[in-house]
C-alpha cells in the first residue's frame, strides 16, 4: 500500500491542478479584441454614465444598468433588475434587485446604490442629461421637486425597502417607466459617495479608475488613444472569455476602417455605403438593425405656406422616395409613413396614405393652395454623410421640378441647433430622430406633459395632436397604447406634418475570426444584451 | 538696367562715331524685352496654353457640357466613363465631365483671385514696412502678426453664416486672411535689399523712394514671391477643398474641384469609384503644375541677368 | 540688437492682448454655442436642462464679464477647464502638443533636410531631366489634399505593403520601445513632410537661380574658387534668406498641428483638438489654444526676424 501512496499523491495532484487550469480557462483565453466602438453615430468617446446620449455600448461592458434592451432592441431585458411591478394605476413601482452582484472592488451591489445612483443623476449640481433621453425627471418622483429645487436631501419616492428591493412612488402615473431605466446606470455609492455633485462632470474618476458590476473592468486608459479593459471574474453572469477588450479612437471612419483592413482591429461601425460594398468579403462579417431613426423633412411652421396641409402633401407627392431609396441607399432603408420607429407602431396600410410619387398631383395641390413658385427656401442639415448630402441634393431637384425651390445647407450641430430651437434661420430641415416607447414629444408640446397652446419648436401649436400624446401618455394597458400610437400615426400621416422619409438600417463590421460576438445598431449604442462575456477572438 | 549709350541714342543725341552699343536695346523698351524673354521660355508657354485651356473650358462650360451639372438621373448613378457620360456619373448620377469644366471656374477663380488679393495686400504692407523701417516697420508688422494669429476655422463659420454663400465671399475671405505670408516674404527680402549698394547709390543720387521701390528693389524679390504665389494658389484650391469638408463652401449643388475631391474621403469612392475624384485631382495639380511653370518663367523673364 | 529685441517682445504683449479679445469676439458671433452642441438632434434635451446648462458655463452672462472673468484666470496662470469633459485646458493642450510638435517637427525636419538639398541640386541643373523629374514628383505632394494623400499613403504602405503601422500612436497591448514608435511615427511624418519637401525645394532653388548671377558670385569664379567653394561659402549663405522665411511659416504648425493627417493617422493632435474645440464651441478651450497659437507665432517671427539679422549681415533694424 505504501508504495502506491506517491504515485497516488502524484496523480491526485495532477488531477487537482488539471481542474483548476480548466477552471481558469473559463475565464480568460479568449484572446484580445480590438474595437472602434465609438465610431459612427451610436458612439461618443469618452462619454460618462447619465451624460450618455450615445456611446452606451462601451458603458456597458463596465457599468451595469437597472434593464437594457434585449439583443434587437425590441423588448426589455433584465440586467440588475430581475422583476419588477406596478401598482394598479402604475404610480408605484417595486423593483427586485439580482442576488449575489459584486462590484469590480468585490464589494456587494444594494438598493442603496440604486438610490445613490438615481439621486446624483437627478442632482441639480451635477446637471446630468439623464432626463433628457429617459424622459424622466426628478419632479415625476414623489417628493422629487423639492430635491431637484435643493430644498431636500433625498428623493422621498425612491426607497431602499430592503438590500434587494427598490420602490418608485411617483406623483402621476408613470406606466412606461421601466423604458426609462434603460439608462440608469448603477454607480458605486461607496466609491462616489465623498464626490461632490457640482465635480460630477469634470471629475476623470469615470476613466482612471472606474468601478462598476459589468462584465469588464478598468486595465489602461491612455488619453485619446485607446481604453483597455480586463475581464470581471465576478461578474453575475459568467466571467468573460477575453483576455482584453480594447476600444480604439478614431476621428474618422475611413481610419478605423483601412485599420481594420489591416487586421489592427476586429470591429467597427461602417456607413451603409461602405458597410454594403464589403458584403461579398469573407474576411468580414456584417451586423446590421433596424436604426430606430426616423429621417424626414420638417417644416418651420412659422412660415404661412408651410401651414397648408396641401403644401405639405405636395412634397410628399414631389419626392420620389421610393427611387432615392433604392438609388442612393442601396435599398437599407424602409419607407415610414409617420415618425414611428418601432414595429407595430404603423396602422394597417389601407389607413394610411403612401404618397407615391405623383409630381402632377404636386403640382395641382400647389396650385389649389395658391404656392408662389418664386420664393425660395433653404433646406438646413447637420449630417454630413455622403449619402444624406445625396439625398438632399435628390430632393432639391424633385422638389425644383414641381416649383418648389429649396437651397440644401449643410452645418455643423451646434450652428444647427442653434437655427432649429430659435425658429430662425430655417425653413426646411432635413433631420432624424430616434423614437423609443417613451416618445418624442417635445417638438408638439411645449414644456413637458401638458397640453399648451402658443408656440412650439415647429411653430404653431398641434391642439388635437397633444390630445392624443397626453391620452397616449397617461395609458397604461399596453394593447391601448399602441392604438393610440397608431392613431397618432395615422394622423401625422394624414396631415403631412413632416415630409417623412424612411428609417434606415445600419451597420457594423467585424472581422471573421471573431467568435459569439454580437452587435446591433441600437441608437446611442444601447445599451441591448450583446453578452460580451461570451465574445472570443478565434485564430 | 539701361544701357547709358542706348540712352542717349533715343534721347537723339548724335552718336559718337566708333561707339559700340547695343541693337537690341536701341529697339526694345524693358517691357518688350520681358515679354520676349517669356515668350523664349517653353514650358512657361506651354503652361500658358495649357491654363487658358482649362479657362476657355471654364468659361465655355455651359456650351460644351453635354449635361447640366445640376442634373440628377438615379437610373445612371455611379457609371463609370462611357460614351454617354465621359467621366462618368457620380452617386445621383450628374456628369462628371460637365462638373469638372463647372467646378474649374469655382476652383479657378477662388485660386487665383484669392491670391491675387492677398499679393496686393501683402506686397504693398510688405515692402512699406521693408522700406522705411522703424515705426512704420513696427506697426505694420504687428498688425501682420495679429492677422497671422486669427482663426481661420472659426472666421470662417462665423462669416459663412453671415454672408451669403457664394464664391466671392469665400475668395475674400481667402484673400484677406493669407495675406500675412507674403507680407513677412516681402518685408525680409526688402530688409536685405535695401542695403544693397545700389539702393544707397540711389538714395544718395536722391532718386524719389516710390522709384526706388517699385524700379530698384522690387524686381529683385519677384524671384521668392513668385514661388509662394504659385504655393498659395494652390493652396487656395485646397483650402476651398477643405471649406468643403467643414459645410462651409459653395452650397450645393455647385460643384468646385474642392468638393468633389472631398467626396474622396469616403473609403468606398476612393478605392471602387475612381473616376469620381480623379479628374478634380488631375485638374488641380495640372493648374498648379501650370501655375508654378508660369512663375518659373516670368522669374526667368524679369530677371535682368538671365542670359537666355 | 539687443534694444530690438526687447523692443519687439514689450509689443507683443498688447497684440496677444489684441489677438484675445478679436478671438473671443468671433467665437462669441459664430452661431450656436456648447449647449447647442450637447443637444443631440436625435434625442431631445428640455428648455430647462439647456437653461442649467448654460448658467453652469456661465454662457448666461454679458460677453465683455465673460471675456475679463478668462482673462483673470489667465493673469493668475489658470487656463480654465473645457465646457465638453471638463478636463483642465492647460493639461488638454500640453498633451496634444506633444503630439504635434513630434509630428510635424519630424515632417519639417524631413522637408528641410530632403528639401533644401534637392533644391540645391535642381537649381545647379537647371532644367535638366533631373530638375524636371523632381520638380514634378514634389508637386504631386502639395496639389493633392492632404486628406487624400493620407489616405492612399495609409493604403499602399501600411495595408498592401504592410510596412507600417495603420495608424495610432502606439500599439494597445505593451508600451512602446523607442523604435516602435518611431515606427507609428514615420508614414504620417514622411506624408505630411512631403509638402515640405516640395515647398522647400522650390524656394530654394528660386533662391539659388537668383543668387547664381551675382556679380560677387562672378567675381568669385573669376578668382578661381571651385565650383563647391562657390556653392556653398557665397550662393548658398545668400539664398538662405527667403528659405528662412519660408521655413518660418512651417514653424507654428508645430503648435497648430496638422488636421487631416492627424485625422486620417489617428494622431491626436492640435489639429484635430481645434477642430474638436470650434465644434464643441468650447470657449475655453478655443481662447487657450488660441493664446498658445498666438504666442508661438509671435515668438517664431521675433526669430525668424533676428535670423535674418545672422544670415545677412546687412539687415540693420534700427
Amino acid at each position: 500500500m505504501k508504495k502506491y501512496i506517491a504515485p497516488l499523491i502524484l496523480v491526485l495532484l495532477v488531477v487537482s491542478l488539471s481542474f483548476s487550469a480548466l477552471e481558469a480557462q473559463d475565464a480568460g483565453g479568449g484572446g484580445t479584441l480590438v474595437g472602434a466602438f465609438d465610431v459612427g453615430p451610436g458612439g461618443a468617446p469618452l462619454i460618462r454614465p447619465f451624460m450618455d446620449t450615445a456611446g452606451r455600448t462601451w458603458l456597458s461592458k463596465i457599468w451595469t444598468p437597472l434593464v437594457s434592451w434585449n439583443a434587437d432592441a425590441t423588448g426589455i431585458e433584465p440586467q440588475l433588475a430581475t422583476s419588477w411591478e406596478a401598482n394598479e394605476d402604475a404610480s408605484s413601482w417595486t423593483f427586485h434587485l439580482r442576488e449575489g452582484v459584486l462590484w469590480h472592488d468585490g464589494e456587494a451591489m444594494t438598493a442603496d446604490d440604486v438610490k445613490f445612483s438615481l439621486e446624483l443623476a437627478f442632482h441639480p449640481e451635477a446637471a446630468t442629461q439623464y432626463s433628457s433621453f429617459s424622459q424622466l425627471s426628478a419632479a415625476q418622483f414623489v417628493g422629487g421637486e423639492a430635491y431637484a429645487a435643493g430644498e431636500a436631501d433625498a428623493i422621498e419616492g425612491i426607497v431602499v425597502v430592503d438590500d434587494l428591493t427598490v420602490q418608485m412612488d411617483f406623483v402621476n402615473p408613470n406606466p412606461r417607466l421601466p423604458f426609462s431605466l434603460i439608462f440608469a446606470w448603477v454607480l458605486p455609492q461607496h466609491a462616489l459617495a465623498d464626490l461632490a455633485p457640482a465635480d460630477y462632470q469634470t471629475t476623470d474618476w469615470f476613466y482612471t479608475s472606474p468601478i462598476g458590476t459589468g462584465p469588464f473592468m478598468q486595465d489602461e486608459f491612455v488619453q485619446d488613444q485607446f481604453w483597455a479593459l480586463v475581464p470581471n471574474p465576478n461578474y453575475w453572469n459568467g466571467a468573460p472569455k477575453l483576455d482584453r477588450l480594447i476600444n480604439r479612437y478614431f476621428a474618422d471612419e475611413t481610419a478605423a476602417l483601412l485599420a481594420l483592413e489591416g487586421g489592427e482591429i476586429q470591429f467597427t461601425y461602417a456607413s451603409a455605403d461602405v458597410a454594403l460594398r464589403m458584403q461579398d468579403d469573407p474576411n468580414v462579417v456584417l451586423y446590421s438593425g433596424p436604426s430606430g431613426v426616423t429621417n424626414y423633412f420638417i417644416f418651420n411652421q412659422r412660415i404661412p405656406a408651410f401651414q397648408d396641409v396641401r403644401v405639405r402633401q405636395a412634397f410628399l407627392y414631389a419626392i420620389d422616395r421610393q427611387a432615392i431609396a433604392e438609388a442612393i441607399m442601396g435599398g437599407t432603408v424602409e419607407l415610414v409613413p409617420c415618425i414611428a420607429a418601432l414595429p407595430g407602431m404603423h396602422p394597417a396600410a389601407d389607413q394610411l396614405n403612401d404618397y407615391a410619387y405623383d409630381p402632377d398631383k404636386a403640382r395641382e395641390l400647389l396650385a389649389e393652395a395658391g404656392w408662389d413658385a418664386s420664393q425660395e427656401f433653404e433646406l438646413v442639415t447637420y449630417y454630413n454623410n455622403q449619402q444624406s448630402l445625396d439625398t438632399m441634393a435628390a430632393a432639391q431637384q424633385y422638389l425644383a421640378e414641381v416649383g418648389i425651390n429649396v437651397t440644401p445647407l449643410a452645418v455643423d450641430v451646434p450652428t444647427y441647433n442653434s437655427y432649429f430651437y430659435t425658429g430662425e434661420g430655417w425653413d426646411i430641415s432635413y433631420r432624424g430622430v430616434g423614437a423609443t416607447l417613451v416618445y418624442p414629444w417635445q417638438f408638439y408640446i411645449e414644456g413637458g406633459f401638458e397640453v399648451t397652446s402658443g408656440e412650439t419648436l415647429m411653430g404653431p401649436a398641434f391642439p388635437e395632436l397633444e390630445e392624443m400624446m397626453v391620452a397616449a401618455q397617461a395609458e397604461t394597458d399596453p394593447d391601448r397604447f399602441i392604438e393610440q400610437l397608431q392613431g397618432i400615426c395615422q394622423y401625422q400621416n394624414e396631415q403631412a406634418l413632416e415630409g417623412y422619409m424612411w428609417t434606415a438600417t445600419r451597420f457594423g463590421v467585424a472581422a471573421n475570426t471573431l467568435q459569439d460576438f454580437y452587435w446591433f445598431p441600437a441608437q446611442g449604442g444601447g445599451p441591448y444584451a450583446d453578452h460580451a462575456e461570451l465574445w472570443s477572438v478565434g485564430s | 538696367m539701361t544701357n547709358t549709350l542706348s540712352d542717349k541714342a533715343d534721347r537723339g543725341a548724335p552718336m559718337l562715331p566708333g561707339t559700340v552699343h547695343r541693337i537690341e536695346s536701341a529697339a526694345e523698351s524693358p517691357t518688350r524685352r520681358t515679354i520676349n524673354r517669356f515668350l523664349r521660355h517653353r514650358l512657361a508657354l506651354g503652361a500658358v496654353f495649357v491654363l487658358a485651356t482649362i479657362a476657355l473650358f471654364a468659361l465655355f462650360a455651359p456650351v460644351v457640357e453635354r449635361y447640366p451639372y445640376e442634373e440628377i438621373d438615379l437610373r445612371a448613378r455611379a457609371t463609370g466613363p462611357t460614351m454617354e457620360h465621359w467621366f462618368g456619373t457620380d452617386r445621383v448620377g450628374r456628369d462628371i465631365w460637365s462638373r469638372t469644366i463647372h467646378g474649374a471656374r469655382v476652383s479657378l477663380i477662388v485660386g487665383i483671385m484669392a491670391t491675387a488679393i492677398s499679393t496686393t495686400i501683402g506686397l504693398v504692407f510688405g515692402a512699406l514696412a521693408g522700406y522705411y523701417g522703424g515705426w512704420v516697420d513696427m506697426v505694420i508688422m504687428r498688425f501682420t502678426d495679429v492677422v497671422m494669429t486669427f482663426p481661420s476655422i472659426v472666421i470662417m463659420l462665423t462669416l459663412a453664416a453671415m454672408l451669403p454663400r457664394t464664391v466671392w465671399t469665400i475668395v475674400f475671405i481667402i484673400g484677406l486672411l493669407s495675406w500675412p505670408k507674403f507680407a513677412r516674404l516681402v518685408h525680409g527680402q526688402f530688409l536685405s535689399l535695401r542695403e544693397q549698394e545700389y539702393v544707397v547709390a540711389a538714395r544718395t543720387l536722391g532718386i524719389p523712394n516710390r522709384r526706388i521701390i517699385f524700379v530698384h528693389i522690387l524686381p529683385n524679390v519677384f524671384a521668392p514671391l513668385v514661388a509662394l504665389v504659385t504655393f498659395s494658389v494652390g493652396e487656395a484650391i485646397l483650402i476651398e477643398a477643405g471649406l468643403s469638408f467643414l459645410g462651409l463652401g459653395v452650397p450645393p449643388p455647385t460643384p468646385s474641384w474642392g468638393n468633389m475631391l472631398e467626396a474622396a474621403r469616403n473609403l468606398e469612392i476612393l478605392r471602387d469609384l475612381p473616376w469620381m475624384w480623379i479628374p478634380p485631382a488631375i485638374m488641380t495639380v495640372l493648374t498648379i503644375l501650370c501655375v508654378n511653370f508660369i512663375g518659373d518663367g516670368m522669374r526667368d523673364a524679369i530677371d535682368p541677368r538671365l542670359v537666355l | 540688437m539687443f534694444k530690438y529685441l526687447i523692443r519687439r517682445l514689450l509689443f507683443s504683449l498688447p497684440v496677444l492682448l489684441a489677438i484675445t479679445i478679436i478671438v473671443f469676439a468671433l467665437v462669441e458671433l459664430a452661431p450656436g454655442d456648447v449647449v447647442d452642441y450637447f443637444r443631440s438632434p436625435e434625442t431631445q434635451m428640455t428648455e430647462e436642462s439647456a437653461a442649467q446648462l448654460r448658467a453652469r458655463f456661465g454662457l448666461d452672462q454679458p460677453v465683455p464679464v465673460r471675456y475679463l472673468n478668462w482673462l483673470g484666470s489667465v493673469l493668475q496662470g489658470d487656463l480654465g477647464y473645457r465646457f465638453v469633459d471638463g478636463r483642465p485646458v492647460a493639461q488638454v493642450i500640453g498633451q496634444r502638443l506633444g503630439a504635434t510638435t513630434l509630428l510635424v517637427g519630424s515632417a519639417l525636419v524631413i522637408g528641410i533636410v530632403i528639401g533644401v538639398p534637392l533644391g540645391v541640386f535642381t537649381s545647379l541643373r537647371q532644367y535638366s531631366s533631373w530638375d524636371f523629374f523632381l520638380t514634378g514628383v514634389s508637386f504631386l505632394g502639395i496639389s493633392m489634399p492632404a486628406f487624400i494623400a493620407g489616405i492612399f499613403g495609409l493604403y499602399v504602405f501600411a495595408i498592401k505593403l504592410n510596412l507600417f503601422p495603420t495608424g495610432g500612436m502606439r500599439p494597445v497591448d505593451h508600451a512602446p520601445s523607442l523604435f516602435e514608435s518611431l515606427h507609428y511615427l514615420a508614414l504620417p511624418a514622411f506624408i505630411l513632410g512631403l509638402q515640405h519637401i516640395a515647398q522647400y525645394m522650390r524656394y530654394t532653388r528660386f533662391s539659388m537661380l537668383e543668387v547664381i548671377r551675382s556679380d560677387y558670385v562672378t567675381t568669385a569664379r573669376a578668382k578661381g574658387l571651385t565650383e563647391q567653394a562657390i556653392t556653398w561659402r557665397h550662393v548658398v549663405r545668400n539664398a538662405i534668406l527667403p528659405v528662412v522665411t519660408v521655413i518660418g511659416f512651417s514653424i507654428p504648425g508645430l503648435v497648430v498641428g496638422a488636421v487631416f493627417t492627424e485625422t486620417i493617422f489617428s494622431w491626436p493632435g492640435m489639429g484635430t483638438l481645434y477642430l474638436d474645440a470650434v465644434r464643441g464651441r468650447d470657449v475655453p478651450l478655443l481662447m487657450g489654444m488660441n493664446l498658445v497659437i498666438a504666442a508661438a507665432v509671435l515668438l517664431v517671427n521675433i526669430a525668424t526676424d533676428l535670423a535674418y539679422a545672422v544670415v545677412d549681415p546687412r539687415i540693420r533694424y534700427d
